[in-house]
């Protein structure tokens, strides 16, 4: 994990947060924190305590134990002026069905203060940039499911909030539109933007800065997409093929201390999975293990591979139950 | 000043967004305003107001005398009686009339028999011994039957029996009073008589006949007592009437004194003229013929008294009061008008809070009052715009409402007072006082904001549509039995009479009964406990308080909700 000094205070600081509803606790000593002008992803399974995280974040809820800061204090004493700073889109529907696209705008800017004067520049701009400025007279209801949580989006966005929260804007669409809508947050994060968004896709945590991955109210990961990546797998993956690949040779380049011991796995006669440390740093020294054994280099393939996210959320989530299992059986 | 211009836009959100979710639904702004407006209508088109009419059959002994009154007596009672068929038979008769409780399961299903052959709302038997009883001192019963359930309606037959038993107790009297006419019309042959008995007695006078005058004027002296009698009898009647009604003195009114003074001293004077003719020294033809004719002078101030009474017809001696009622309200109006503010306020009143408890309801099931809670908007701010579109929306109806009932069917809106101060000419012709119309404008602002206040705080308490749908039609039932739109006020027990006070329709129809039926208005001065003050209505002071109050009960709810979602 980077080091957090010297970097300036981060926009979101959770602190060993509990959240307890009556006997049930729901979030269970979570501690993160977000940099300024970047895109946290908060994923987990549905019912995992993503949108309860959120709550806390936003101030509806309280922590039962521990601390959260949001913006240098806690959320649940913001001040309206405050409240002002924050764009927040829920995971359900909270648009007015019997208005038009505009309108819904229109009063989404209301309700942040923003008068008809203020908000006709930015409307327009925002309407644009989700690509809904041509439905503007449209009614929310008779628009597409996908234009609505744009639509929504643009109502969290219209006040031009420097942390926005966003609770699974991508749920119901479909992949192009998962992609535009990323393609608007990456986009938002560029101008300087926090943002705090929860998704039940875990490939979506390559879109992102950093990545959380929760499950049943426990954070069981937390860092930069590599770096959780490389926690599910204890290492890098470093993908070796060759005609010759004896099992001599494999011995020998697992005894490199660059190599996790036990990890390494065969998967033809030709081709085994390393891991590694670091990938750059390693493939070089297994190639010189190679020539050593007379091998020419354009006889070797050697890449690193990059497992897709699916296969890090189920390992890490497999990881943590088993840990589960195992304390509950000491205990 | 900024901030508070960011909280006036703030609540201006809601105003604009409550106005275009209601305006987008045109057909149902269209169905609030025309809706009533039919139904009020149609019901001013279809009510009769007429009372029941009661479809009878009358049991009587078979005496055609009987069933010739019993004829007239539902002629004379008027179109609330249908006589459908009058049953001569004299043992029916006598034991429908029975008040034996032994019989009663007997007579309850010979009469509902009847009820149900002749298709009859009502059976009313005429007991055979009515004479006997009478006799007897004993007031003999006229029973009437009926089958009902309806509470008003046993009431209405009730009263309507008691009508029943004083017009045919009424028509004994007449028919009493007549026969006594009858007497005194034999009275006058009996003053003929005496008066060519006084000529006898003068043409034996004259003819210095003692002897025979002296006969004559034993004769006279014989008519005079039975006619000063009968005089006495018949006066005793009207005087009884007149000392009743207080005309008289103790026990004989003025004409009846008069009648009986002139009698008795006609009887003294004959009797003096005979005693003379008997027992005087002489004849004195002088002083006899004067006697005569202060006789027949006497004779003639009886005759006009006789007279006098034979002309009182009967009917009035029978039921001497006749009801004459005078209304001193300044309207007099019909059943629409007299409905129509009632049905205004009872509409806006359910308008305000269905539109209101459906709104917080709605905003909850939609998720955004996480929303409201994470953004800077104050639980204030949300009602209060809330309030104010409402407001708006509901006087717009109110309004238009009200020009409906007033140029649509006729209904006033100053109750027909003439307008003081300055005034407007509206377009039916009508002037009405600005002062009137402001009072009007209050109260309607007055009873939507309070009806707003029930409808947030069934808002906050539903926890869905269909419960805040409930509830508010819970209010509209109640409101219907204890507002006094249909039942007076009074007519309630005194716990019931605390839900009328809590219902901001009871105020909202007594301001407005006041402003459109009794043109009360704006600068109307009243006393409280000494003090005068600018407003007589304690309603709209009423509803000013229930507003006040039930905007901080529904803004701590919502605020409640808001920290609690």
């Amino acid at each position: 994990m980077l080091s957090q000094v010297q970097r300036p205070a981060p926009m979101i600081n959770m602190q060993g947060a509990v959240k307890e509803f009556g006997s049930t606790t729901v979030i269970d000593n979570i501690s993160l924190q977000v940099p300024r002008g970047s895109i946290y992803c908060f994923i987990g399974p549905s019912g995992s305590g993503k949108t309860t995280v959120i709550r806390m974040l936003n101030g509806v809820y309280a922590p039962t134990s521990g601390s959260v800061e949001v913006m240098g204090k806690a959320p649940t004493r913001w001040t309206t002026t405050d409240r002002e700073q924050v764009g927040y889109m829920p995971q359900l529907f909270v648009l007015y069905p019997n208005l038009s696209v505009e309108e819904n705008v229109d009063f989404a800017a209301s309700a942040y203060g923003m008068g008809w004067w203020a908000r006709r520049g930015p409307k327009r701009q925002l309407l644009e940039f989700v690509g809904l400025w041509e439905h503007r007279h449209k009614l929310a209801r008779s628009i597409s499911g996908g234009m609505q949580r744009r639509l929504e989006l643009a109502c969290a966005l219209i006040h031009d909030p420097v942390l926005i929260f966003l609770d699974e804007p991508t749920a119901g669409i479909d992949p192009i539109l998962r992609a535009t809508v990323w393609e608007h947050l990456r986009h938002l994060r560029d101008q300087g933007k926090t943002i705090f968004v929860t998704t039940q896709y875990v490939t979506e945590a390559e879109y992102c800065d950093r990545v959380g991955l929760i499950n049943k109210g426990r954070l069981i990961a937390d860092g930069t997409p590599d770096q959780v990546r490389k926690m599910a797998f204890g290492g890098e993956i470093v993908r070796l093929t060759c005609d010759r690949l004896t099992s001599d040779l494999l011995q020998h380049i697992e005894d490199l201390p660059q190599i996790a011991d036990d990890k390494s796995r065969r998967i033809s006669r030709t081709t085994a999975e390393l891991i590694v440390d670091e990938a750059s740093t390693a493939m070089p020294l297994i190639l010189g293990v190679m020539n050593s054994y007379g091998i020419p280099l354009e006889q070797i393939t050697i890449e690193e591979i990059k497992p897709p996210y699916d296969d890090v959320f189920v390992r890490l989530i497999q990881d943590e139950e088993k840990l589960a299992r195992t304390m509950e059986r000491l205990a | 000043m900024r901030s508070l211009l960011k909280s006036i836009i703030r609540l201006s959100a809601f105003v604009s967004k409550e106005s275009r979710e209601v305006l987008r639904q045109p057909w149902l702004v269209v169905s609030l305003i025309l809706g009533p407006f039919a139904i009020l209508a149609l019901f001013g088109l279809g009510y009769r107001g007429d009372p029941a009419v009661l479809n009878t059959v009358v049991v009587a002994p078979n005496d055609p005398r009987l069933q010739n009154e019993v004829e007239q007596y539902a002629k004379t009672l008027g179109k609330q009686l249908r006589l459908v068929d009058l049953i001569p038979d004299a043992a029916l008769a006598a034991e429908i009339s029975s008040r034996d409780e032994a019989s009663l399961g007997s007579r309850v299903s010979k009469v509902e028999d009847l009820l149900r052959q002749y298709g009859a709302d009502l059976v009313a038997s005429f007991p055979p011994d009515a004479a006997q009883r009478i006799q007897r001192g004993e007031a003999a019963p006229l029973v009437l039957y009926y089958d009902t359930v309806d509470p008003v309606r046993d009431q209405y037959i009730a009263s309507f029996g008691l009508i029943y038993t004083y017009e045919v107790n009424r028509r004994v009297l007449t028919s009493a009073a007549q026969q006594t006419q009858g007497r005194t019309t034999a009275l006058s042959q009996d003053v003929s008589q005496m008066r060519q008995q006084i000529g006898g007695v003068r043409s034996a006078v004259q003819a210095g006949d003692r002897q025979r005058a002296s006969q004559e004027a034993s004769q006279l002296s014989q008519t005079t007592d039975r006619v000063a009698t009968a005089v006495e009898t018949s006066a005793g009647l009207l005087g009884g009437v007149q000392s009743s009604v207080g005309g008289g003195g103790q026990g004989q009114s003025p004409q009846s004194q008069q009648a009986v003074g002139a009698a008795r001293e006609l009887r003294q004077q004959v009797g003096t003229l005979r005693s003379d003719l008997d027992q005087g020294p002489s004849l004195d033809q002088t002083r006899r013929l004067d006697d005569l004719a202060r006789i027949e002078r006497g004779l003639d101030q009886l005759d006009t008294a006789i007279t006098e009474f034979n002309q009182i017809p009967p009917q009035v001696l029978a039921a001497p009061f006749t009801n004459v009622t005078q209304n001193v309200a300044p309207l007099r109006p019909n059943f629409v008008t007299f409905y129509a503010p009632g049905v205004l306020a009872l509409l806006l009143q359910h308008l305000a809070i269905s539109i209101a408890a459906l709104s917080l309801v709605r905003e909850r099931l939609l998720g955004a009052l996480e929303v409201f809670r994470v953004g800077p908007l104050s639980a204030f701010e949300a009602l209060a715009g809330k309030y104010l579109s409402f407001i708006v929306l509901s006087l717009v109806v109110g309004v238009v409402l009200l020009a409906l009932l007033a140029f649509g069917l006729g209904v006033p809106l100053q109750g027909g007072v003439q307008p003081t101060g300055l005034s407007l000419l509206l377009p039916n012709g009508q002037w009405v006082g600005v002062a009137h119309l402001l009072y009007l404008a209050l109260a309607l602002l007055l009873l939507i904001s309070a009806s707003l206040g029930v409808g947030f705080v069934i808002s906050a308490v539903s926890t869905s549509d269909s419960q805040a749908v409930q509830l508010s039609m819970i209010v509209l039932l109640a409101s219907i039995f204890f507002s006094g739109f249909f039942l007076p006020l009074d007519t309630l027990y005194g716990p019931a009479r605390v839900i009328a006070a809590l219902l901001p329709v009871t105020y909202g129809i007594q301001a407005l009964q006041a402003a459109m039926l009794r043109g009360e208005h704006l600068l109307g001065t009243g006393v409280i406990a000494g003090v005068a003050i600018p407003l007589n209505q304690l309603a709209l002071v009423a509803l000013l308080l229930m507003t006040l109050a039930l905007f901080v009960a529904s803004l701590l709810l919502f605020q409640r909700q808001l920290k609690g979602t």
